[in-house]
């Protein structure tokens, strides 16, 4: 052992010039120092280093000195045989090995000049990533700093102006974030223009969205005002409280009521003004006796109510074909003569009114039109009642057509005040 | 989101953190932040690089290079990219930055104060801040308070510290470029920063006079005007080079002496000494003597711009010849100036002179246009430099006249080295 090491020492004095001549296996006498006779093999000084999968490699030391961390070994006596190796990091397999080994080789060599060096660099690196990315790893593990800024410079190469994607590919990086996490927190760097026509976008969209849904809720519930059948419509008429469940349960009767489909889903009502209905009509049904006697009566009058639908099922259709979103001017005038129209009937003596039912529906095919006849006084007190509350409110529709400035709204109303007569002068007809 | 490959087959993200990096501190720091969406592991990769460099060119494009001429729009929206980008950057950034580097076009002020505010509570070191508009930068007070740095690069800018500023005591290396400060401030700033080793000073507004104090000094550049330039207590300055600008110049020497003698006289460490534009001539001013009192036992370099018809630049440039016994190199550039006052005799008395420069290996005379002191100075060079190995002559490139006589009679010339090689370089 104490003999090695000596060797080693004198390997230092003598220069490479001197160790190849011994490389042939010939013995030659030295002038210099006190070296007699010496073994080739121990002229060049071997390091034995060991990796991690446990093959034994033996290296010039020189060489392997370029190594800060088996330099830092060497000083403290290992390496020097086969049984005291210096164990590689695990990072550094013998292929790679092979390669820093390459890398150390030429540049320790002290002679050499800048250009040669880079130009050694440059061919030293062309291999694929996999391996570029062993070798880096496997650099820093022995603190080879010179070789991890070089592969660090082509990595680098290799990521600059390229895309996410690509980076990926060329590196085999899984795509695992969100789409929402790709954009945040550097949403708003001024990174990318198209990021930021993208929010604006995105922005504006939600906003047609919400404005859709709310459009969408006072549709849905105008469809679902529209789809109800004459009988929901009565009953909505006739019992106030629930007003809002006959609202809601009506959305399966889309198919029967086509026509009015077509006529009412071009409008656009907003909840407010399904409330302001609801709670408009729900205080004229609640008016007190009013409404219990109309509810009394159309309870007894069952088949009176499947006549009515049949009855009414034409007369609920009006001619709304022609009604579309916005009020034209015509469209305006012609409703204003119908609420003028609309406030005379309603204010007009009953008797008269019924006179004019009778005579204007040919489509009536009002049975009871037999029923017409006597008036009990007490019915049309009860009747005049019922026409007081409405013409009372057809002025409040009247405003209301003004505020809403909905054709379908109006006509709704209209609907159901007729409705509502027609039902009256049922029940007096009785 | 598909997992594409299994996370083995991830070759890159299990490098050690400083190994990444290493890898981005490689890349510009847009390519460097765009790496957070690559994939989970590398979302905040970025976030501790400790070097953040900026330029016009770090925002998307379109990018507008230094000579563009743009509206004030362009001013605006580019500055706002600009501002905000650096915002955002230094807001998502975790951890300590050594080194920032702004150099632009685009400035706003408050912005700038207020990341330098954030820098110097986040221990920066290397600082460069390059303001490239039309106004000059005012650097905030907070500024003065980063005391962990180590290397300055200022352009365009004003320094006006707080009178309780003590200098950066781990200051090495300062450049200041079109700097505004005053005397006071620039001695202040010298004396203070112990550490510093290297001093470059190009354009300074506001300062003529400097007084060049530093126990670790080792390289000074200068360029700019001055009246007046002291060294004190610079013992391990080894590099001068100084460009002087302005053509009106003091004496500064005392009593008689010439400003030589007083200027370049304490450096007796000098190592490499050049001068270009009026510094020969300043050092000129007083009385030349043949032999400087010190010695310039390892001045191994010397580079002058000199004219070689006027009688007391060539005597600066002799003095200075004869006080480096160990000159290797000389370079001497002819400054053809419209003043002439060398007399026809001169170089033949020096011819007498014993001025043996026997270490003198390289000489460099260039823009010549064969003037008779050039090829006397020549052959003097020639007759007294033994180990001289090469003489490079590259003429000035606009002369007319036939020089082939000229030539002949260079090469005719007595040399003392039978190494010596004439190498003519005709620079057309």
């Amino acid at each position: 052992m104490a003999q090695e090491s000596t060797g080693s020492e004198h390997s230092h004095q003598v220069r490479s010039s001197s160790v190849y001549l011994f490389m042939v296996g010939s013995y030659l006498q030295m002038s210099e120092g006190d070296m007699a006779v010496i073994k080739p093999e121990a002229m060049k000084s071997y390091i034995w280093l060991q990796t991690a999968d446990g093959s034994i490699q033996q290296v010039e030391e020189e060489v392997a000195m370029f190594c800060p961390m088996i330099r830092q070994d060497i000083l403290t006596g290992m390496g020097s045989s086969k049984n005291y190796t210096i164990s590689l990091p695990r990072q550094v397999n013998p292929a790679i090995m092979s390669l820093i080994l390459d890398y150390c080789r030429f540049h320790q060599v002290p002679g050499r000049s800048n250009k040669e060096r880079k130009s050694f660099d440059e061919k030293f690196i062309r291999m694929d990533t996999k391996r570029l990315c062993e070798l880096t790893s496997a650099a820093d593990s022995l603190q080879l700093k010179s070789l991890v800024d070089l592969t660090s410079r082509v990595l680098a190469r290799m990521i600059e102006g390229r895309t996410p994607e690509e980076i990926r590919e060329t590196f085999h990086l899984p795509d695992d974030l969100t789409e929402e996490e790709k954009l945040e927190p550097l949403r708003n760097t001024a990174d990318d223009p198209r990021i930021r026509r993208l929010n604006q976008l995105y922005a504006r969209k939600r906003k047609e969205l919400k404005q859709k849904d709310k459009l969408k809720n006072v549709e849905v519930e105008e469809d679902r005002v529209d789809e109800r059948s004459v009988d929901d419509l009565l009953s909505f008429i006739n019992g106030g409280d629930e007003d809002s469940k006959g609202v809601s349960a009506a959305k399966h009767k889309k198919k029967n009521h086509r026509r009015k489909d077509q006529s009412m889903d071009s409008s656009s009502i907003n909840v407010n003004k399904n409330h302001m209905k609801s709670d408009i009509l729900s205080s004229v049904c609640c008016n007190g006796d009013v409404n219990n006697a109309l509810m009394q009566s159309l309870g007894k009058t069952s088949k009176v109510q499947d006549v009515a639908n049949d009855t009414f099922a034409p007369e609920v259709e009006f001619d709304d074909g022609d009604i579309d979103d916005e009020l034209d001017p015509a469209m305006k005038e012609e409703l204003d003569r119908e609420v003028e129209d609309f406030a005379r009937i309603l204010n007009s003596e009953w008797p008269e009114r019924m006179q004019e039912i009778l005579t204007s529906g040919q489509e009536r095919r009002v049975v009871p039109m037999s029923m017409n006849g006597d008036d009990s006084l007490g019915r049309f007190t009860s009747a005049n009642q019922a026409a007081w509350c409405l013409s009372v409110h057809a002025e409040t529709l009247y405003q209301m057509r003004n505020n809403l400035r909905s054709a379908y709204s109006f006509r709704f109303f209209e609907k159901r005040l007729l409705l509502r007569t027609a039902v009256v002068t049922i029940q007096n007809a009785l | 989101m598909e997992m594409r490959l299994n996370p083995g087959s991830d070759i890159i993200s299990n490098l050690p953190d400083h190994v990444i990096e290493t890898i981005l501190v490689h890349l510009p720091i847009r390519d460097a932040v765009r790496t957070s969406v690559l994939s989970h592991k590398w979302r905040y990769k970025w976030a501790t690089i400790p070097e953040l460099v900026f330029d016009d060119y770090s925002i998307p494009p379109p990018f507008f290079d230094h000579n563009t001429i743009l509206t004030a729009q362009d001013v605006i929206i580019h500055m706002h990219k600009l501002v905000n980008s650096i915002d955002r950057v230094l807001l998502l950034h975790n951890g300590l930055v050594h080194k920032f580097d702004l150099s632009t076009r685009f400035l706003n002020d408050s912005f700038i104060d207020s990341w330098i505010l954030f820098l110097s509570r986040n221990g920066i070191k290397e600082l460069t801040l390059k303001y490239r508009g039309e106004k000059h930068y005012r650097v905030p007070y907070s500024f003065f308070s980063c005391q962990a740095i180590t290397c300055l690069k200022l352009l365009c800018c004003i320094l006006e510290p707080p009178f309780v500023f003590k200098g950066f005591s781990h200051l090495k290396s300062l450049n200041l470029h079109s700097v505004i400060l005053s005397d006071d401030v620039f001695e202040t700033i010298i004396s203070n920063c112990i550490a510093l080793e290297r001093l470059r000073v190009i354009e300074l507004y506001g300062c003529t006079h400097f007084k060049i104090r530093g126990l670790n000094l080792q390289h000074l550049y200068f360029q700019g005007e001055l009246t007046h330039i002291c060294f004190i207590d610079a013992p391990r300055l080894s590099f001068v080079s100084i460009f002087l600008q302005n053509s009106l110049l003091e004496h500064v020497g005392r009593g008689d002496s010439c400003n030589l003698v007083q200027v370049l006289g304490p450096l007796t460490g000098l190592e490499k000494l050049a001068t270009e534009g009026f510094f020969i001539k300043f050092l000129a001013i007083g009385n030349v003597p043949v032999r400087l009192p010190v010695t310039y036992d390892r001045l191994k370099s010397i580079s002058l711009v000199m004219n070689f018809e006027d009688l007391n630049e060539t005597l600066v440039m002799l003095c200075l010849l004869q006080s480096s016994p160990n000159l290797h190199e000389l370079e001497i550039v002819h400054d053809d100036a419209d003043f002439a006052d060398l007399e026809e005799d001169f170089w033949k008395a020096q011819g007498q002179l014993d001025c043996s420069m026997n270490h003198l290996r390289v000489v460099r005379v260039s823009d010549i246009v064969w003037l008779q002191p050039e090829l006397q100075f020549m052959k003097f060079v020639l007759a007294n430099s033994p180990v001289l190995e090469i003489l490079s002559v590259i003429r000035k490139s606009d002369i007319i006249f036939d020089e082939t006589k000229m030539m002949e009679e260079l090469l005719r010339f007595e040399r003392a080295s039978s190494i010596a090689e004439i190498v003519y370089n005709p620079n057309l």
